[in-house]
This record gives structure tokens, sequence and C-alpha cells, in this order.
């Protein structure tokens, strides 16, 4: 028994060493690998929101500068991948974290750029659909009231017609 | 009186609807069949487009360039596979890809619709290795050194560069061999032919 409760305490003090020893070597990598997984997710995430934009009516000129911006991201990542096979850790994880904060900048941007074309588009359908009703209402009128609207226009011409009521020459 | 609102009522009706149709057909975005082009240039001019035209004697670098356009309405994430073959390989076509064996490299970008996406694509034969009758390239591709093997052509006559066009799918969350097209993905491809001396 009181060889057990000399033990438990070695074996504790060992596991403990053991468990920061490890953690100490294997964090970097971990972490390491984590930001370039995350700058992929990342890049699809704002590819995604590309396709979005568009889909909700952005313009090409507007998304291709963010579409530039996304290849710098995507450059980031593959040097941070290289840069992490190559066993350069810390650069990596630079590169991967520029990567990560230009593609967060582009999903922002999407974002920002299709919920504006949304509102845009739906105003401008609002206002083609009412300049059709209204050119509508404005036949409908013409049509029907073709012959009134000559009538009325026959008598405002006569009534601003200078009556003439001939000229009396006399001969000299 | 009721009559006349009547008639009134029916041809307002009839000219909301034929101004309403006018309307959608010119706010309606136009059909357009989506399509992705593919080239390989070089400055030099490439003379691999048939087998035995181009003769390499190691070592010896080429710049060339790909061109990717895109005409789908959508941003595309593409992939270019480079892959290395010989007379047998089977080539790709417009459904399947090359085997896999054979890949050398990968090159991705973000292309906008209406864009022609330029990419470097510099290659270098090194050296060669001859088993046999069999002879294998020693490459380096953009900088990254890799070989022809599993793949030799017999005197190293015949070998093939194959370009395959692939495109990132969201709803799968990978890359899908070719572009989206109509109705089914269309495989996209391309090959330079050439053969190593000495």
């Amino acid at each position: 028994m009181r060889m057990l409760r000399l033990q438990f305490p070695a074996a504790l003090a060992w596991f403990l060493i053991a468990s920061a020893v490890l953690s100490s070597v294997t964090h970097p990598a971990s972490a390491q690998s984590t930001q370039i997984t995350v700058a992929k997710q990342d890049l699809i995430q704002a590819f995604e929101s590309i396709r979005t934009a568009e889909q909700q009516g952005a313009s090409n000129t507007d998304l291709l500068p963010l579409s530039g911006q996304l290849n710098t991201a995507l450059q980031y990542e593959e040097s941070a991948e290289i840069l992490s096979q190559q066993g350069n850790a810390s650069a990596a994880e630079a590169y991967a974290v520029q990567s990560i904060n230009l593609s967060t900048q582009v999903t922002v941007r999407a974002e920002a750029l299709g919920i504006q074309a949304e509102n845009s588009s739906s105003y401008q359908t609002v206002l083609a659909y009412s300049i059709a009703v209204a050119l509508a209402l404005l036949s409908t009128v013409v049509v029907l009231e073709a012959n009134g609207i000559m009538r009325i226009a026959r008598r405002r011409r006569l009534l601003k017609a200078v009556i003439d009521y001939g000229k009396r020459e006399d001969a000299t | 009186m009721q009559h006349r609102i009547a008639v009134f009522l029916v041809v307002f009706v009839c000219l909301t609807a034929i101004f309403s149709s006018v309307t959608f057909y010119i706010i309606s975005p136009k059909p357009e069949q989506p399509f992705m082009g593919f080239g390989v240039f070089s400055q030099q001019g490439l003379q691999g487009y048939v087998p035995s035209n181009m003769t390499i004697t190691p070592p010896q670098t080429f710049d060339w360039n790909l061109t990717v356009t895109n005409r789908t309405s959508k941003e595309q994430f593409i992939m270019v596979i480079v892959r290395i073959g010989n007379s047998t390989t089977s080539s790709p076509n417009v459904t399947s890809p090359a085997p896999t064996p054979s890949e050398l490299g990968k090159m991705e970008r973000f292309v906008s619709d209406g864009e022609t996406s330029n990419i470097d694509f510099t290659w270098t034969i090194e050296s060669t290795n001859r088993t046999g009758d069999l002879v294998f390239v020693n490459l380096q591709i953009n900088g990254q050194s890799v070989s022809s093997a599993p793949v030799g052509a017999v005197s190293g006559s015949n070998f093939r560069l194959i370009f395959e066009l692939w495109t990132f799918d969201l709803d799968s969350g990978s890359f899908q061999y070719g572009y989206p097209g109509e109705i089914s993905q269309v495989g996209t491809w391309l090959q330079v032919w050439f053969s190593v001396s000495g």
C-alpha cells in the first residue's frame, strides 16, 4: 500500500512531464496546419460569397478587383503550404494569416456588393413595371378618348382662330 | 357610364399585359451558352501539336503560358492539372480525365466571368534516366522537381504533356474535371508532344 502511495505521485509527475514535452513538440505544427486549413476554407467561403453576389446582380466590373484579391490570397496560401513543407512554420503561419485576412476582406466586400446590387435590382424592376403600367394607362386614355381629344383640339383651334370679317377695300 | 368603365378596364388590362411583357423581355438576362476556353502558348511558337515534331536535348527550359477564358456567367475557381504521358497512355476525353499516376503538378486560379487568365508555365527537362529501352525524364515545373516515373517512353520518343482543366464545384466541395456546361460537365484538355534526345 505504501509502495502504491509512492508510485502514484511519481507516475503523475512523469505523465505531466511527458504531456508538456509532447504538447510543446506538436503544438506549433498543429497550429500551423490549422492556419493553412482555415486559409483554404476562407478562400472557398470568399469564392462562394462572390458567386452569391453575382446571383444577386452585382456587376462584373465591381467583382473583378475581388477576384484579383482572391488570387493574391491564393498565392499567400500556396506560399504558406510550400513553407510548411520546408519546415518554416513561422513564415508559413504569417502567409496563412495574410491569406485569411485578404479572403475575409473579399467576403465582406462581396456580401456588401451583393446586398447593394439586390436592392438596386429590386428598385429597377419596380420602376420598370411602374413605367409599363403608366404607359398602359396613358395609352388606354389615348385610345378610348381619341375622339374627345380631337374634338377639344379642334375647338381650341377654332377659339384661337382670328375672326376675319373681310376687308373692305374702297376703290379710289 | 358602366359600359364605358368596362371598356376602359378591358383595354387597360390588355395594354398592361402587352407593356409588362415587353418590360419583362427587356429586363430579363439574355440566354448564353456557357463555355470555357483553354489554350497553351509559347513566345517561341509551339511545335508539339503533332508527335515527333519537337525534340529536346536536356537541360532545356521553356516558358509557356496557359490561358483560361471564362464565359460561364459565373466566377470560377479553376485548377490545371499537368500530366505526362507517352504514345500508349490513355488520353482524357470529354467526360473523364487521364489516369492519375502521371500527375506532375497543378496550378489554381480564380477567373472572373468574361476574363482571360494567363498562367505562367515554366518547365525544364533537367536529365533523363534510362532503364533498358525505356527513358524517364526528370523535370522541374514552376520550380518544383518531379520525375516522369512510372511513365517512360521507348528511346525517349513521343512523350506528351497533358493539361486538364478542372473547376471547383461548391455543391460537392471539390474540383470536378471540366467546366459546368448546360447539361453536364464538359471535359477540356490539351496536349503537347515532345521527344528527348541524349
